[in-house]
């Protein structure tokens, strides 16, 4: 799943994410590469833009962004 | 030839991620010796300042915009890495760079930090935030980053002055320190092209050795496009003889992920080593957010807090609003005193003092709005507040970054325009200036004011008193306009992929009131000096076209003003408008709630303003000279009402946005299409109240 699709708040683990646009490029360079696990902490409402963690960092990515991060779920 | 600004030994410059704590830092190194200005070209904003080292040598310090990567496209961030790398003329390139890291995001901070190591700079490195690091529980092997990376750590907290004297002493003896180097490698096939091509490099193009290396790269990883300059131009075309092999080892954007990767394997190192405790990853901030950002208490919140920053707008704003009032009264009278009856004191009083006087008036509210955004970025809301509108303003093309300065420009377009530099894309920073002048500011509240006192009956409504209903109305119509002409800005003049949201949400922090007054002042300051040129020479224009040619009756009927209106009569007729509203609307060009005062003059009204009964009855009782009829009936008041909410009547915010825009395009463009807008909406309205009515 996407980290779009992630609805569940927890754990995640980013898992074959190939950037190829410019932005995807920089989610990287902020953290955003394979094996790096993230936090999913808050949703805005109304589809607005998603709170996670990553690397001790609090970031809002937006739902566009989010469904180019490919993610799997970490046990509880 | 291979051109370069000039290497300055003793320049210094700030680098480091936003939110770091450069701006703090920069502010305890140089004191009050700086200078803010803007890079010719762009809004991104020029700090420099002094450092005086103890043998009161003046080391030059120059802070640059907050960046992740040096790769990064923003406008600021590209100013960033033009200063590091060199490329632009107008600032030096410094050779000792001082990175301000947050402690408690060091590992991202050191992205930042390998490139800066890959270009050969001396990088001198300050942990700062020491502070909070340490009340997290985190803690490092200070000596062992510093081996590790082969140059100065500092622990600082730029706030309480901790850590200045040490990095003033590595700063005044930067010729100890030793050039960086590339800290990770690629692969051997990668590695060995990239030797080929930075050998090539030096050879053809004269590039110095030292730099060949970092150039290579980004020739390999295909990532030039984001620099600009001639240097670049020339090196993007001495990489396409490269590109063929190139694509042999790797498909496009492939190196340049590898490369990511690749800089955080040396990084996940680093900090394995030195970071002997990690603290916790538990923060107050999260708490907050599962309040602040709750998806009903959230909004709550944030409407409670908007409602009181207005409220606090207008009614702290108000009592010294009278006081500049008055006291530009008795400035005026003082001249008018100590002068003898001349041209010169006419332009004085009339001209200067009147004109200038019209904007001054509004520096209170300008000046409690930038101080109350000056807050929201310092605590740290003003992220949060992005985050819970986003959604909102996707639907004009923009991003939640755009939200609090329209709201702004609800009191007055001038701070909201200014605070803008907080988007970061350039097309939604284009598209936001345009539209905030739609929003309802507070000098077109005179104009409604006279408007509906006098023509809109003091009736109720199912409960509702009408004249508000109609005060509402017009707030409404303005932002639905804005919202279309965002809509259309970004799919025609400024049209490109829509920007995402990805933005920090950093820690929230007790505002330093001295920091948030400093960014009052800077940002006042710059209105006053940039603006206030424009608005003088617009004021005297404005008072000769009302004062000349003399006549006997003084009267402004035969000013060139009266003249004007006169001939744009025709023009403005079809909205029921005669000669004087011609008149009203050439004045309240300079400023909207000019027109009060104007209406004044030409129904020989004394000290009329908004409330004044005896020119409510004069509007009421005048008559079109032509056929007789009432001249202010319904149709024209409403068409006279929408006319106001969306025409750019204000020179104050035409000099902002030459400002803030770099150029004369933008401010001319609005002009021309409020006023379209403002002329064509207003007719239909005419046209359709006339049907309706009779
Ligand atoms: N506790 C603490 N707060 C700091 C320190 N340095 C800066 N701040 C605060 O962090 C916030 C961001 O600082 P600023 O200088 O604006 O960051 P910039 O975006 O990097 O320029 C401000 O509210 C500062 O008061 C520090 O060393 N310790």
């Amino acid at each position: 799943m996407t980290l779009k699709q992630a609805h569940r708040v927890g754990s995640y683990q980013i898992k074959g994410f190939y950037p190829t646009t410019s932005q995807q490029l920089r989610l990287m360079e902020l953290g955003f590469k394979n094996g790096e696990r993230l936090a999913i902490l808050q949703r805005a409402p109304w589809g607005g833009p998603i709170k996670i963690m990553i690397k001790q960092s609090r970031f809002a990515i937006c739902q566009e962004d989010a469904a180019c991060i490919p993610v799997e779920p970490l046990p509880v | 030839m291979f051109m370069r600004a000039d290497l300055q030994p003793h320049a210094i410059a700030i680098a480091g991620n936003p939110n770091s704590g450069k701006s703090a830092f920069f502010n305890l190194l140089t004191g009050s010796q700086q200078k803010i200005a803007n890079f010719p070209g762009v809004t991104v904003e020029k700090k420099e300042g002094f450092l005086q080292d103890s043998d009161d040598r003046s080391i030059k310090v120059i802070d640059l915009p907050g960046t992740y990567s040096l790769d990064a496209a923003s406008p600021d961030e590209i100013i960033a890495q033009q200063i590091l790398l060199g490329l632009r003329d107008d600032t030096e390139r410094p050779e000792t760079i001082l990175v301000i890291v947050d402690s408690t995001h060091l590992e991202r901070s050191l992205f930042l930090i390998s490139q800066l190591m890959e270009f050969g700079l001396k990088v001198v490195l300050c942990l700062n935030m020491y502070d909070i690091a340490e009340k997290k529980g985190i803690v490092f092997d200070l000596s062992l980053l510093s081996r590790l990376l082969h140059m100065p750590v500092v622990p600082t907290v730029a706030i309480e002055g901790k850590g200045k004297q040490e990095v003033a002493k590595i700063l005044a003896n930067t010729s100890q320190l030793e050039p960086s180097r590339r800290p990770f490698r690629m692969s051997a096939e990668i590695e060995q092209l990239r030797r080929e091509i930075a050998d090539d490099l030096v050879q053809k193009l004269l590039v110095p050795e030292r730099e060949a290396d970092f150039w290579a790269g980004k020739i390999i990883s295909g990532r030039l496009q984001s620099l600009q300059g001639k240097t670049v131009e020339m090196l993007t075309a001495a990489a396409k003889k490269w590109q063929p092999k190139i694509e042999q080892l790797c498909p496009p954007n492939k190196i340049a992920t590898q490369e990511i990767e690749q800089r955080y394997r040396w990084i996940e190192e680093i900090c394995q080593k030195i970071i002997i405790q990690g603290g916790s990853s538990r923060s107050l901030s999260d708490k907050i957010d599962r309040i602040v950002l709750h998806r009903l208490f959230g909004p709550v919140i944030f409407i409670a807090v908007m409602t009181l920053i207005f409220q606090a707008v207008f009614s702290w704003a108000e009592p010294l609003m009278d006081l500049i009032d008055s006291s530009m009264g008795l400035i005026s009278t003082a001249v008018v005193y100590l002068l003898p009856a001349s041209v010169l004191r006419d332009l004085l009083v009339e001209g200067v003092i009147g004109g200038v006087g019209s904007v001054i008036i509004f520096m209170p509210q300008i000046m409690i709005l930038f101080f109350f955004i000056g807050l929201l970025e310092a605590s740290g809301y003003l992220a949060r507040a992005a985050f819970l509108v986003d959604r909102l303003m996707v639907r004009s093309g923009l991003t939640g970054k755009s939200f609090i300065p329209l709201l702004s420009s609800f009191a007055c377009a001038i701070p909201g325009i200014m605070a803008t530099r907080t988007i970061k894309n350039e097309r939604d920073r284009l598209t936001t200036i345009m539209v905030a002048p739609l929003m309802t500011c507070s000098a077109r509240l005179p104009v409604y004011a006279l408007l509906i006192g006098a023509f809109v009956p003091a009736q109720i409504v199912y409960g509702l008193r009408l004249q508000g209903v109609v005060l509402f109305g017009l707030y409404l119509l303005g932002m639905v306009g804005a919202v279309v002409a965002a809509k259309v800005f970004r799919q025609t003049l400024l049209k490109g992929e829509r920007s995402t949201l990805i933005l920090e949400l950093p820690d929230y922090k007790r505002p330093q009131l001295r920091h948030t007054l400093r960014y009052l002042w800077t940002r006042t300051k710059l209105f006053l000096f940039r603006a206030g040129k424009i608005i003088l020479a617009m004021s005297i224009v404005m008072w000769f076209l009302a004062s000349f040619p003399k006549n006997q009756e003084q009267s402004i009927e035969h000013s060139y003003a009266g003249q004007i209106g006169h001939v744009i009569e025709p023009v403005i007729a079809p909205l029921g408008f005669d000669w004087k509203i011609g008149v009203g609307l050439l004045a309240s060009f300079a400023a909207r709630e000019v027109f009060v005062a104007t209406m004044g003059t030409l129904y020989n009204i004394e000290d009329a303003d908004e409330t004044s009964i005896s020119l409510q009855q004069a509007l009421k009782q005048d008559r079109n000279e032509q056929s007789g009829q009432l001249l202010f009936n319904l149709p024209m008041v409403l068409a006279l009402l929408v006319f106001f909410v969306f025409a750019m009547q204000c020179m104050s915010t035409v000099a902002i946005m030459r400002r803030e825009s770099n150029s004369w395009k933008w401010p001319l463009l609005a002009i021309v299409y409020t006023y379209v807008l403002a002329y064509g909406l207003a007719w239909v309205t005419y046209q359709v109240t006339d049907w309706l009515v009779v």
